[in-house]
């Protein structure tokens, strides 16, 4: 029983961990890297990797390791693949005991949440030589106040997806699919007559807002926080948006389980044929429900005021402990390479950052279609809590979807907290 | 001593040491780059202060206070059925121990499909008119609903030991009582239930215990939601921790429940020690 108390002891007790090994940089990155007298690069590189292409991630990253190694013989490269789930966790567990690898793939949060609190350095040098090749916006994306901290690697659109099935079956054509709020709300009765959701909105406490409420925030012309950094999710653009997804919850033309559940991929409606458009995904999200690419039509971003969605970019942060392990540099230059991408991209249905890497994908296929809207994605809000004002914002959301709240009463108090979140984080 | 010494070292390094360093860092600002700053008491100011500490510490009582005798009561009814001797009983105290030792993620993703609004659970209530049902979409059905599912789950635990407290009561109690006319109700009311007071009560504390800690179900379930009907205290503590960095504030509501699952042990502790 004794014991039994000390549990609740327990979580407290991985930060008091934690806290004894922060002063040890000793374990940080890899065995470092150096260049010889002889031009030689040798050294160890680590890398963290999320499994984008799930299973197929080892056999790649084998081969490309060994494609490396034959060209730098004396360097040592590792790359761990982290799962999705807990990669969070892992990433601030590994920089709170700095037991970090040299470099790690990254999305924009972890570049707002780590750039400014010098635990990724600068990598902008790394790329110096090419920088012209790499889309603006995706530079843009991983820096904080000018300082790039990683460098990209894939950019991924979230827009507007169709089953065609769906609207086949009630025979409305291409050229007829809702483009704007009006549009669905128009349609929407239309598909539950015929037993079908015009859409699967997502508000589980698991699910990001970037593929939810943020959108449809943003199609309203609203943001999170504006361009000075101010709290702006509770004007009237949010109260739009809010009253657009109220509409199709209180009428069921969305699933209601989605509300508050991570449904199972398997069982969900999308995946039972059952949903005739996504707002926000890309195609890659699709396709593991079982859909095929001649199923799924792309079409621009949903539109109120303005059509925009969420566009992300990942890339190679290296870490500030590894700033000077030359061979973690070759690497980066390596896998963020013309080459290295053209093969990288295909596997995963990702977009290149780079300008100098095109057709990856046949001229009709969604993914192709998905690259014109490019210039449409943005990432709202960048700040160092990111995280946190999301999760401020999802019970805020979800309070109004199920009718526990009123629209303007649940944004200007989560506004209120997001102002605390900003002051606490610096952002 | 030199054969508790191991354990001792193990229980020092992994339980009291990090112990204390949490109660330190919930007095400090600790950042992820190692930076520490004390700040005294003002993540403790800051908690009792937050709308969400509040929130989640009700959300934990009002759970503990459904699932405690919840649990309790199945466990007595299954240890009374348990504890007979019939033919294959030991295939069924088996079976009923299955839900112990299976994933507490695994239950919980069976339990999602049962209380979705398509599962099985609405599809029976469907035959009779009633739902669908929102299990999980509720804030008022959601704890118990929860309850429902550590009820399943842990219930097999505790009436392996309620049994072994039943077996161990003298059947001649029993036969006394019977050749006194003594119903089976009134013989479980006067002499099972004063006879399994110990370990009844050893459940009790255990599954309070429990019942404060409950993580792992709503972290698969419901995320804290709807809303935030069921953001309970560890998994604010989770939140707070891993979600936000803030890890000083994280220990300091740790440090809360740390002090409230010490009360509730050192009543045990009293109440055992009356006992003897």
């Amino acid at each position: 029983m004794r014991s039994k108390t000390l549990i609740a002891a327990g979580l407290a007790a991985v930060f008091g961990l934690a806290a004894c090994s922060s002063g040890d940089d000793d374990e940080t990155g890899g065995g470092g890297g150096e260049t010889g007298g002889d031009g030689t690069l040798s050294g160890e590189v680590t890398m963290w990797y999320p499994p984008i292409a799930g299973d197929a991630e080892r056999e790649f990253w084998d081969a490309k390791i060994a494609e490396f190694t034959e060209m730098h013989p004396d360097v040592e490269v590792t790359v761990e693949i982290v799962p999705w789930d807990g990669r969070a966790e892992r990433l601030q567990t590994g920089i709170a005991g700095n037991t970090t690898p040299d470099v790690t793939y990254v999305l924009p949060s972890d570049v707002y949440s780590y750039g400014s609190q010098g635990i990724f350095t600068d990598v902008s040098s790394i790329i110096a030589e090419d920088s012209d090749d790499f889309l603006p916006n995706a530079l843009e994306t991983l820096s904080v106040d000018g300082t790039l901290y990683a460098v990209p690697t894939l950019v991924g659109m979230s827009t507007t997806i169709y089953v065609r099935d769906v609207w086949d079956a009630v025979g409305i054509s291409e050229e007829d699919y809702p483009t704007t709020f009006e549009e669905v709300r128009e349609l929407a009765p239309m598909l539950a007559d015929e037993g079908y959701y015009i859409t699967q909105y997502d508000a589980a406490p698991s699910m990001t807002l970037n593929g939810s409420f943020y959108p449809l925030l943003w199609a309203s012309g609203g943001r999170v926080l504006n361009a000075d950094g101010e709290v702006t999710v509770n004007g009237p653009e949010a109260i739009e948006a809010l009253d657009f997804i109220s509409f199709l919850v209180d009428n069921d033309y969305t699933p209601r389980d989605a509300l508050t559940t991570d449904l199972p991929v398997e069982t969900s409606p999308i995946a039972r044929g059952e949903v005739a458009m996504l707002f926000a995904r890309s195609v890659a999200s699709l396709t593991q429900y079982g859909l095929t690419e001649e199923q799924l039509v792309v079409g621009p971003p949903i539109e109120n005021t303005e059509s925009t969605s969420y566009g992300n970019v990942g890339g190679y942060a290296l870490f500030e402990g590894s700033a000077d392990n030359e061979a973690a540099h070759e690497w980066i230059r390596f896998v963020t390479s013309p080459a290295f991408l053209a093969e990288f991209l295909p596997e995963r249905d990702q977009l290149s950052p780079r300008l100098s890497v095109t057709d990856l994908y046949p001229e009709d296929s969604p993914n192709a279609q998905l690259a014109q809207y490019l210039d449409r994605g943005i990432v709202d809000p960048q700040a160092p809590g990111g995280t946190e004002i999301m999760n401020v914002l999802k019970p805020a959301v979800q309070s109004v979807l199920l009718g526990q709240a009123e629209p303007q009463a649940a944004m200007d108090g989560a506004a209120e907290e997001i102002e605390g979140v900003l002051a606490r984080t610096g952002g | 001593m030199i054969f508790v010494l191991p354990y001792l070292l193990i229980f020092l390094a992994f339980r009291i040491l990090p112990a204390f360093g949490g109660l330190g860092l919930s007095l400090s600002d600790y950042s992820l780059t190692g930076d520490i700053s004390w700040v005294g008491g003002d993540n403790f100011e800051r908690l009792f202060g937050d709308d969400l500490f509040w929130n989640a510490l009700r959300v934990t009582i009002v759970y503990s206070v459904i699932a405690v005798p919840l649990v309790v009561v199945v466990s007595l009814f299954m240890a009374h059925l348990a504890s007979r001797s019939i033919r294959g009983i030991k295939v069924y105290r088996a079976a009923f121990f299955l839900p112990v030792i299976t994933s507490l993620v695994t239950t919980a993703v069976i339990w999602q499909w049962i209380y979705s609004s398509e599962g099985p659970l609405n599809w029976f209530l469907g035959v009779f008119g009633v739902g669908p049902v929102p299990w999980l979409a509720s804030s008022i059905a959601v704890l118990p609903s929860l309850a429902v599912v550590a009820m399943w789950s842990r219930f097999g635990y505790d009436m392996l030991i309620l049994m072994a407290g039943m077996l161990d009561i003298p059947q001649d109690y029993y036969e006394a009582a019977s050749l006194d006319g003594a119903n089976a109700w009134q013989r479980f009311r006067h002499i099972t239930l004063p006879g399994l007071r110990r370990p009844l009560f050893f459940v009790v504390i255990l599954e309070i215990v429990s019942s404060f800690q409950v993580f792992d179900l709503i972290y698969v379930m419901t995320g804290g939601g709807p809303v935030t009907a069921s953001y309970s205290l560890v998994f604010m503590i989770y939140d707070q921790g891993f979600g936000y960095f803030n890890f000083g504030y994280a220990s300091a509501a740790g440090v809360v429940l740390l002090v409230i699952t010490l009360i509730v042990s050192a009543i045990q502790r009293l109440y055992l020690k009356d006992d003897d």
